[in-house]
């Protein structure tokens, strides 16, 4: 059985991902299989979800049950799950309560998070010369100064028209080129990475 | 005449010599006995320990026997007496008178004339290492005065390496001799013993023809056989012949190897041992003889072995190691505290700083509802102004799809867009099809849309909007909700069927909505969005509108930018939003450009200040580097 | 002519993945019988190899975040080199005290790092090292999946931290916590204002195509090495055509 289960999985995967690829180029022969197929990804995905927040769920149990100062975060995450469960599941996903849940702990927490994400990402810059005191550090530097300063108008000077068509210049020609750039690399790896997997030769699902 | 027996060699001389003619050694030492002296018929090889009142015969005069002859034990002698009598011995007690006829031989050595040639060899070890190399003994060099007994003696069948004429050197010692190393002085020592002031170069005597035929009977190879055994088998031949022995040629020794002679100036040293007084074995093989470590098993006391202390003997710089090793291994075995961090560190010194610079100004400026800034300008930001327009070409009552893609955390940014497009589409009468691919997209959009509704005045629950939900698959959710809606979404939060009641009755597909209005702060998700619904929206020039935050606006732009427009308005950041508001008539006074501003500003000089200040830190330690290298 | 456009739009996909196809097959059979082909120098791929020995050694573990990318989406080929770089880190430590940990922000993505850990243990004959926790899901949103990682890399006993996948600005957050607890961070990901991020916040940034370059680098397997060297070609092949792309136009314009 452990030698037949990996290879009948990858089986599974290169005929389905095969068939799902030839659907986007021959639409009207392996459409509708390509159809069928996606429903039971969107399943399965939906379950996966379902399944990693159990996992969360067990992974925080134990900790509770292990000595440590960290066990009462856990303990409040617990708490904070089932309660939203309860809620949301008597209430309802846009009930009033559950949106007062939302409103009163999830936004307020996430924006927090980003505007400590800020800091930073201040501090950071300010420490990278110091770190990395090279030549393509004084330009990386000079040009995140360029665009904080010529996006908007600067306090007690107004706009600075040299920094905003600098900025301007500098969004949307360099960047977005070496955007451009990065993206048709990525693109290309996650290809090879696609391939890969349909040959199955890259088997993330075990086996 | 008796012979005497080389206590070297155990080869038969006559007694007038005082030295072995064939391996030079000493031949009137104390202990050994001519085999000649000796009664019957003993064995050459093995005489027999005298009885210890045999050995004190009055023949034995150990008083006037040199300190040389002295040394010698008496095992020796009387195995030299036992050696040259032959093979076939008959195991016999020797007497004592025999034994003193050899002590005696042994003390009184025969006398050597003065006309002896010198040896060539003084080394005995040394002739007999050349004799059994190769097969010749070095004989000694004949005597001038005897040259015709000497050539009747001479031993034809022993061969000699060479031959060396007694006439220039026999008198005469090497003037100059090679110096010897100690260890050879020593080994010579003890291997040949000399008597003090009576070492003269020995005569080569010829052997005698009797003692030779057992060589010739037995027809063994010269070259191979060494002398001893030679001499061996001719001492087998009938007791009682007593064959002069046959002048035997001296032997030529080369420059060199007459240059190893030894120094004679050099008075041999006598032996430690004083055997005089040792005992004498009386049975066994080495009967008779002195000073003999006895092997009899009365001898060897069976005793029990010493008991030593198993106690190590420990110095006190070893104690202290060892303890000093102890403390380290005890170390390892308890676990060294953790150091706590300080919690006040530079860093997060500096942390706190750059903190309070930047929450402070911001906090200020909107308890103050400052308005000192100028707020953007519409004109001033590709994408509103089209995207305006965009919104006001919709019509009232017509089915919108709004996807709520971005996180709660951005909504600070986003939600002055948001409200304010949400406002726009209320006045409208716009129907809003609210759709999510972020699962906390459904709260969000309800959230915004009670927002809005209130901010609007509208009485009671808004609900010309439905909330179709959370898209799930992603991107491939996005591909079937652009091939058909129905399918990916058929009901709503509210479990409700509104694809069967107006106005979503109409909508078949995606192209059936007036416009698709994707609220995200990925640029990936706006991508995922115009690459996979975009396209199909193309095909009925149904706009695609996009608002977004400010990190994604260079991403989405070339879209916008493109031609034909895969974008048809866009609304970017917190300025795009401010923008919007003012092109629609809301004006926001809460202070949020200014603190936005301000936070820019501030951003900016602590990236500055602090870049400047490690670089101008970091000099002094490189320089310092750079010296402690140098 | 217009139906060959139409055709050779139409179809223009499928012929360029035929073509990654076949160079991938080219150089994974002809690289069987050729020398192993030399990699220039990735100085992250070099400090991840020490940084998993100098784990084992003492004694701490490695946590590898996953991201929070789909397999359903365009970040999911992040996300499965991000599960090519836990089963090699995890078959580098096997043998370490404290197993290595994936964290990841999506329930695909969870169960399979939790099937890539047991693989990899029962091809090490060491199932009993097998932990399902050890794979966790540590949020659903990127901020929440950030908020949940902090922890693991403050209090688990970290000495390296492995970001490989679809992580957005919130790697930052991630990047500051490995700081504070001072373990050595590499990191990855496919988005490009995350990149920018990690060239100020990282110790080791891979920008670009570098993380999904990670399998040939650890030694995954001669396919990784083959779809690299594809990679390469495409790239200049791209490049070229970007440049002519361009002049073309240029001339177009002038003339």
């Amino acid at each position: 059985m452990k030698k037949i289960l990996p290879t009948s999985n990858a089986i599974i995967a290169v005929i389905s991902g095969t068939l799902v690829l030839l659907g986007y180029f021959f639409p009207g022969v392996f459409g509708s299989i390509q159809s069928v197929l996606i429903g039971w990804a969107i399943i399965l995905a939906a379950f996966a979800l379902l399944l990693g927040i159990f996992n969360l769920a067990l992974v925080h149990w134990k900790k509770t049950k292990t000595a440590g100062s960290s066990k009462v975060y856990s303990i409040v995450l617990l708490i904070s799950l089932f309660i939203t469960i309860i809620v949301v599941s008597i209430n309802g996903p846009t009930g009033s309560f559950s949106l007062w849940l939302f409103n009163t702990f999830q936004v307020p927490v996430e924006i927090s998070l980003l505007a400590v994400l800020a800091i930073v990402l201040v501090y950071s810059a300010a420490r990278l010369l110091t770190r990395k005191p090279k030549w393509y550090i004084v330009l990386f530097l000079v040009s995140v100064v360029v665009m904080l300063l010529g996006s908007v108008p600067l306090f007690l000077l107004g706009e600075v028209t040299p920094l905003i068509l600098l900025r301007d210049w500098l969004a949307h020609v360099p960047a977005v080129a070496g955007a451009r750039g990065l993206l048709l690399g990525v693109a290309l790896g996650t290809v090879a990475t696609g391939l890969r997997i349909l040959l199955g030769v890259d088997r993330p699902y075990g086996g | 005449m008796t012979d005497i027996i080389c206590p070297l060699c155990g080869k038969p001389n006559p007694s007038e010599l005082e030295e072995c003619k064939f391996c030079h050694a000493p031949l009137k030492a104390a202990g050994f006995i001519a085999p000649s002296d000796q009664e019957g018929d003993e064995s050459q090889f093995i005489s027999p320990v005298a009885a210890p009142d045999e050995i004190e015969s009055p023949t034995i005069k150990p008083e006037s026997a040199t300190p040389l002859e002295q040394a010698i034990p008496d095992w020796l002698k009387d195995t030299e007496a036992g050696f040259l009598e032959g093979v076939e011995s008959k195991p016999e007690q020797p007497t004592s008178e025999d034994i003193s006829a050899q002590i005696e031989s042994l003390i009184n050595p025969p006398s050597v004339p003065d006309n002896t040639a010198q040896p060539a060899i003084d080394d005995d070890w040394l002739t007999n290492l050349l004799a059994e190399a190769g097969g010749e003994p070095l004989s000694l060099a004949p005597l001038e005065e005897q040259p015709g007994e000497q050539a009747e003696e001479s031993n034809t069948e022993i061969t000699e390496p060479y031959t060396e004429t007694p006439s220039d050197e026999e008198k005469v010692l090497p003037s100059t001799q090679i110096e010897k190393p100690d260890w050879l002085t020593g080994l010579e020592a003890a291997s040949t013993i000399k008597l003090a002031g009576e070492i003269i170069p020995g005569e080569p005597t010829a052997i005698e023809p009797g003692i030779v035929e057992p060589e010739a009977e037995t027809g063994l190879n010269q070259m191979d056989v060494p002398d001893w055994i030679g001499q061996a088998d001719a001492v087998e031949s009938p007791a009682g012949q007593k064959e002069p022995e046959p002048s035997i040629a001296p032997a030529e020794l080369p420059s060199w190897l007459e240059a190893l002679r030894p120094d004679e100036t050099a008075a041999p040293t006598e032996p430690v041992e004083d055997l005089s007084a040792a005992d004498i074995v009386t049975a066994g093989p080495l009967v008779g003889l002195k000073g003999v470590i006895s092997a009899r098993p009365s001898a060897i006391r069976a005793r029990k072995p010493p008991t030593y202390s198993i106690k190590l003997r420990v110095t006190d710089e070893q104690r202290a190691r060892v303890e000093m090793m102890e403390a380290l291994l005890a170390d390892e075995q308890n676990p060294k505290p953790v150091p706590s961090q300080p919690i006040l560190t530079s860093r997060n010194i500096f942390r706190l700083v750059i903190a309070a610079v930047l929450i402070l100004p911001i906090v200020w400026m909107i308890i103050t509802a400052s308005q000192r800034i100028l707020p953007p300008q519409p004109g001033s930001i590709p994408g509103v102004v089209d995207f305006t327009e965009q919104i006001q070409k919709l019509p009232a009552g017509a089915p919108v799809l709004l996807a709520f893609d971005y996180e709660a955390g951005f909504s600070g940014e986003m939600n002055p867009a948001v409200s304010t497009l949400i406002s726009q589409l209320m006045i409208k009468n716009v129907y809003m099809t609210l759709v999510a691919t972020y699962p906390s997209g459904p709260a969000l959009a309800e959230s915004i849309i009670k927002t809005g509704a209130f901010s609007e005045g509208i009485q009671g629950p808004y609900t010309n909007y439905t909330d179709l939900g959370y898209i799930p698959g992603g991107t491939l959710g996005l591909r079937g909700l652009a091939n058909s809606p129905m399918a990916v979404l058929p009901y709503s939060l509210d479990e409700v069927n509104v694809w069967a009641s107006a106005p979503l009755d109409t909508v078949s597909t995606i192209n059936d909505f007036a416009a698709v209005i994707v609220l995200t702060n990925d640029p990936d998700t706006a991508r995922s969005w115009i690459e996979q619904v975009g396209v199909v929206l193309m095909e009925d020039s149904t706009p695609l509108l996009i608002v977004t935050s400010s990190q994604a606006e260079p991403l989405i732009r070339p879209y916008y930018q493109a031609y034909p427009a895969q974008v048809q308005g866009m609304v970017a950041g917190l300025a795009g939003g401010l923008a919007y508001g003012r092109t629609v008539g809301i004006v926001r006074q809460n202070g949020v450009w200014d603190a936005f501003s301000i936070a820019i500003t501030v951003s900016a000089l602590i990236i500055i200040v602090g870049s400047i200040i490690g670089v101008v830190m970091k000099m002094p330690a490189s320089d310092k580097m750079k010296e402690s290298k140098e | 002519m217009e139906q060959v456009l139409d055709l050779i739009n139409n179809f223009l996909g499928l012929f360029f993945i035929l073509l990654c196809l076949g160079l991938i097959l080219f150089y994974f059979l002809s690289g069987r019988n050729r020398p192993k082909i030399s990699l220039r120098e990735i100085q992250a791929f070099r400090h991840l190899r020490r940084e998993v020995d100098l784990a084992v050694e003492a004694g701490k573990r490695l946590n590898i975040s996953l991201g929070r990318g789909s397999i359903n989406e365009l970040p999911g080929g992040a996300a499965f080199i991000g599960l090519t770089i836990l089963d090699r880190s995890a078959r580098a430590a096997s043998n370490s005290d404290r197993p290595p940990m994936a964290t990841s922000g999506d329930g695909v993505l969870t169960i399979l790092s939790q099937d890539t850990l047991q693989y990899t243990y029962q091809s090490l004959t060491a199932e009993q090292r097998y932990n399902p926790t050890n794979a966790r899901l540590t949020g659903l949103t990127p901020l929440a999946y950030a908020a949940g990682c902090i922890p693991i890399i403050q209090d688990e006993y970290v000495s390296a931290n492995i970001f490989a996948g679809h992580l957005g600005t919130e790697i930052a957050l991630l990047t500051e916590a490995g700081e504070r607890s001072r373990s050595l961070t590499v990191a990855g990901t496919d988005s490009i204002h995350a990149q920018a991020v990690l060239f100020a916040t990282s110790d080791e940034p891979l920008l670009g195509e570098e993380l999904y370059a990670a399998g040939a680098y650890l030694g995954a397997g001669p396919a990784h090495l083959a779809s690299l060297r594809m990679q390469d070609i495409l790239r200049w092949v791209f490049v070229v055509a970007i440049l002519l792309g361009a002049i073309f136009k240029l001339l177009e314009n002038l003339f």
